[in-house]
């Protein structure tokens, strides 16, 4: 992999771009309008939102389906809640603070479920040490786009072994590209909790991510 | 390299914002340090990792699922009825429910009439009926044929239960009240209502005394006489009327 050779070639990747909002209208005059009984302007903030929503949930419990219909419940709460709204925050702040508690919530009754481990199903003969079940050779296909579809899936698993309290921190800076202050708000703590937590996040990651870096 | 520049360096790193631009005290630790420059690069390529996911797209549907979803709930919380322009919600038609089914269990209750018990005709001896107090009881000491001024026709008192009584006055018309199971030995007197004695012997071991009277016209009339006790004798004088007048004359 090459290296720098002057500080001034040093970048970082562009983190997800969100949508540009061509319609004057803010969020909050949205949200008011909506509790005004406005069904369009709710549409608005649905068409606004739904993608970033959705793709944050799927990152967080990395399931496509289940991280639709808790995209919609996030909706469904703004919609029912947007008597009680108040601007203190910015908008984007109040929904992706639903949407993360729907998604750890989630997380946490996959853990009650007892999701039965596959270690031990192949061991062999008694007394020798269980063996993990190892998904097949996951070194990367030579496809370029395999390659990436591939690797992709890889950060994806990785992300998806991460702690919560690492999980959502880390997505929502390395992937949605927030700052650390609107994501303490989003997650009511401090900046420095923050930092310290996506810290430790990255560097689970590259434990994991070892074969790819 | 000093230790502690290489950790706030590398601490810099990690915690660098999207725009970050290095100061120039970084960017010349950077330049000399291999170790900063190494790690600089593999967070780099991680977190290009991390952003080259991308976000997925909701699918196409999503608003339309929306809006159903939407449309379902509302359509559950107002699920009620609607009456006279107002609408009532499922607790309150609920409780409204509840409180006619209370109220009419109430009213049941109340129009619930106590059954009557059936009249007593005890087949036992009946109760010894205290003679009613007053001069029209003639002991026996003064057992003569004298006139005794007998006392109107007194409602008779007749020493029933309660109950028994009760029911009589419920029934609305003057019953008569059988204290026993047989039927009264009935005294017949064949002579004609002018050629009535003042007094006629009664067996005082009859239960209850019966009166009839034949009106000519071969109706007959009977009348219950008070039970009377053991030794005692009703007399009634030549002036008492055993005849009561009615408004139709004799009856």
């Amino acid at each position: 992999m090459d290296t720098f050779s002057s500080i001034d070639e040093l970048t970082f990747p562009t983190a997800l771009r969100q949508e540009v909002v061509s319609d004057p209208t803010s969020d909050h005059a949205l949200l008011e309008a909506t509790r005004l009984g406005d069904n369009d302007a709710f549409a608005e903030l649905v068409s606004r939102y739904r993608n970033q929503i959705t793709s944050y949930i799927y990152r967080m419990t990395n399931d496509y389906d289940g991280a639709v219909d808790l995209a919609q419940e996030t909706f469904v709460r703004v919609f029912r809640a947007a008597d009680r709204y108040q601007q203190s925050h910015a908008f984007s702040t109040y929904i992706y603070r639903i949407a993360t508690n729907l998604a750890i919530s989630e997380l946490r009754k996959r853990k009650r479920r007892r999701i039965v481990s596959l270690t031990g199903l192949f061991q062999s003969n008694e007394g020798a040490e269980p063996r993990e079940f190892n998904p097949p050779d996951e070194r990367p296909l030579q496809d370029c786009e395999m390659v990436e579809s591939e690797r992709r899936i890889a950060v994806q698993r990785a992300i998806s072994t991460l702690p919560e309290k690492y999980r959502a921190p880390l997505i929502l800076r390395d992937v949605e590209g927030r700052s650390y202050e609107e994501i303490s708000r989003i997650l009511q703590t401090s900046e420095g909790t923050v930092k310290s937590r996506i810290s430790r996040a990255r560097g689970f990651l590259r434990e994991k991510m070892k074969a790819y870096l | 390299m000093d230790r502690m520049n290489c950790r706030i360096v590398c601490l810099q790193i990690d915690e660098a914002d999207l725009n970050w631009t290095p100061s120039a005290g970084l960017r010349a630790h950077l330049q000399g340090c291999d170790n900063c420059r190494a790690f600089l690069d593999e967070r780099t390529r991680l977190r290009q990792m991390v952003a080259d996911l991308g976000y997925v797209e909701a699918p196409a549907d999503f608003d339309r699922r929306l809006r159903a979803r939407l449309a379902f709930e509302e359509r559950g919380t107002n699920r009620g009825f609607s009456f006279a322009g107002l609408s009532f919600g499922v607790p309150t038609v609920a409780v409204a429910a509840l409180m006619v089914v209370i109220g009419g269990v109430f009213v049941i209750r109340s129009l619930k009439v106590e059954p009557i018990p059936p009249t007593a005709i005890s087949s036992v001896s009946p109760e010894i009926v205290k003679p009613p107090a007053g001069p029209n009881i003639v002991s026996d000491q003064l057992a003569t044929t004298a006139a005794v001024a007998p006392e109107p026709a007194k409602p008779q008192s007749i020493a029933t239960k309660p109950r028994e009584r009760f029911a009589v006055n419920q029934k609305g018309r003057n019953a008569i009240k059988e204290f026993s199971s047989s039927p009264a030995e009935v005294v017949k007197q064949n002579e004609s209502v002018a050629e009535l004695s003042s007094a006629f012997a009664v067996d005082s071991s009859q239960q209850s005394l019966k009166l009839s009277f034949a009106d000519g016209s071969g109706v007959y009339r009977t009348i219950s006489v008070p039970r009377v006790s053991f030794g005692s004798q009703r007399s009634f004088g030549e002036q008492s009327t055993f005849i009561k007048a009615s408004s139709n004359g004799i009856w």
